[in-house]
């Protein structure tokens, strides 16, 4: 899960104002506007887990470009990335379950 | 200077001082391909990585300046993420991979150089030249323009694409057109055409005297492609004259005779404004299989 903030234009208050974008993977699961407290969610449960086998797929692949590029800054980033790896799926996770639809 | 052998009257000495550069003369709007006698006179010299090479006399102005350009912690909207990747990276991607645009220019704010070298390392394939915009879109154009101008006075660059960051679904075709329109008639625009707009008149009304026909009017998007020297010096005359116009079109409309003539644009390039046109534009890069690998 990642949580980025932007100014973007809100479609409730159509003010222009801070928003707190949640994602989860590569999925933008909740938008919260700061300004009038809106809030967007988008259940992605459906879609996640055949993104995340595709990303899992890609993965090798994803990091030997790194590697080609700029094999420093993966030298440096990758034993932490990894450690926190499984801190930030679980998360991730947790963020696909809280935004599912009751059916 | 490098010189370029192959066919003659094909290619030429590469001018503006970019070491490794080597380009082609663009014939009939396409660039002819380096021919194999380039690599044979360099197959024994050492590789350099990343050498970037100019396939075509058009540069790409991709414009992520003034876009959510806001006091506070949140970071411009051009660099939020859309499917595993920022929204900027999609038109840089795409610019980049048409046919004729040989280089690349990214035009930010100081404080998005980090994220914008991010984009460079990680999420493009084309080398990019990465600058620091002024406080408007125009300042920021002008900017550009500046960067490029040696190269567009020696005739490396013919045209330029301005386009915005944040319309990431711009598509190849559309790309290719505006700069095939471009190349023609010297200026082009993407634009659909609006038949829903209506005149809005006081206290909530609508005017029943249409001014404009809506049969004439068109939404307009970017990219934008221009005749480069031409649009150079109507940006350099504009800042002189201290006009402000709304897009590239509108100062070219301004200070230059270049006819701008507009292509069909595309319902899928959007430009990311409300909050929800995130989402609107993951469901596009879904629908279409776009999503990155």
């Amino acid at each position: 899960m990642s949580v980025e903030e932007s100014y973007l234009r809100c479609t409730a208050c159509e003010q222009e104002a801070e928003h707190v974008v949640v994602y989860a993977g590569r999925f933008v699961s909740q938008i919260r506007c700061t300004g009038c407290g809106a809030v967007t969610r988008l259940d992605v449960s459906e879609d996640y887990l055949p993104d995340l086998r595709q990303r899992i797929s890609s993965k090798p692949g994803r990091l030997m470009r790194r590697l080609r590029r700029d094999p420093g800054e993966l030298a440096t980033s990758l034993p932490s990335r990894t450690l926190s790896k499984p801190g930030r799926m679980a998360e991730e996770f947790r963020t696909v379950w809280r935004g599912r639809r009751r059916r | 200077m490098n010189m370029v052998p192959g066919r003659e009257g094909r290619c030429g000495p590469l001018a503006g001082g970019t070491g490794d550069n080597r380009f082609c003369h663009v014939v009939a709007g396409r660039a002819t391909p380096v021919v194999p006698a380039v690599y044979d006179a360099t197959v024994n010299q050492p590789r350099r990585p990343r050498a970037p090479r100019l396939r075509g006399r058009a540069a790409g102005v991709v414009l992520a300046g003034g876009s959510g350009t806001r006091v506070g912690a949140g970071i411009n909207k051009a660099f939020l993420p859309l499917a595993g990747r920022s929204i900027a990276s999609w038109g840089l991607n795409t610019l980049a991979a048409v046919e004729g645009v040989g280089l690349l220019v990214f035009v930010v704010r100081p404080e998005d150089l980090e994220h914008a070298r991010f984009v460079e390392v990680r999420e493009t394939d084309a080398p990019l030249e990465i600058i620091t915009g002024g406080d408007t879109r125009q300042e920021s154009e002008l900017l550009a323009l500046r960067h490029l101008a040696d190269r567009i006075d020696t005739g490396v660059i013919d045209t330029v694409l301005i386009h915005d960051a944040a319309r990431p679904l711009v598509s190849h075709g559309l790309v290719s057109a505006v700069l095939h329109a471009a190349r023609e008639r010297g200026g082009a625009v993407p634009g659909i055409p609006s038949a829903d707009i209506a005149p809005a008149g006081p206290e909530d009304t609508l005017t029943a005297d249409h001014g404009h026909p809506t049969g004439e009017l068109v939404r307009v998007q970017t990219p934008q492609g221009f005749r480069a020297a031409t649009i150079l010096d109507a940006y350099e005359a504009a800042a002189r004259d201290g006009f402000v116009g709304t897009d590239t079109a509108s100062c070219a409309e301004e200070y230059t005779d270049l006819p701008v003539t507009w292509v069909r644009g595309e319902e899928t390039n959007f430009k990311i404004t409300y909050a929800q046109d995130l989402l609107l534009a993951q469901d596009v890069v879904s629908a279409l299989g776009l999503r990155s690998p």
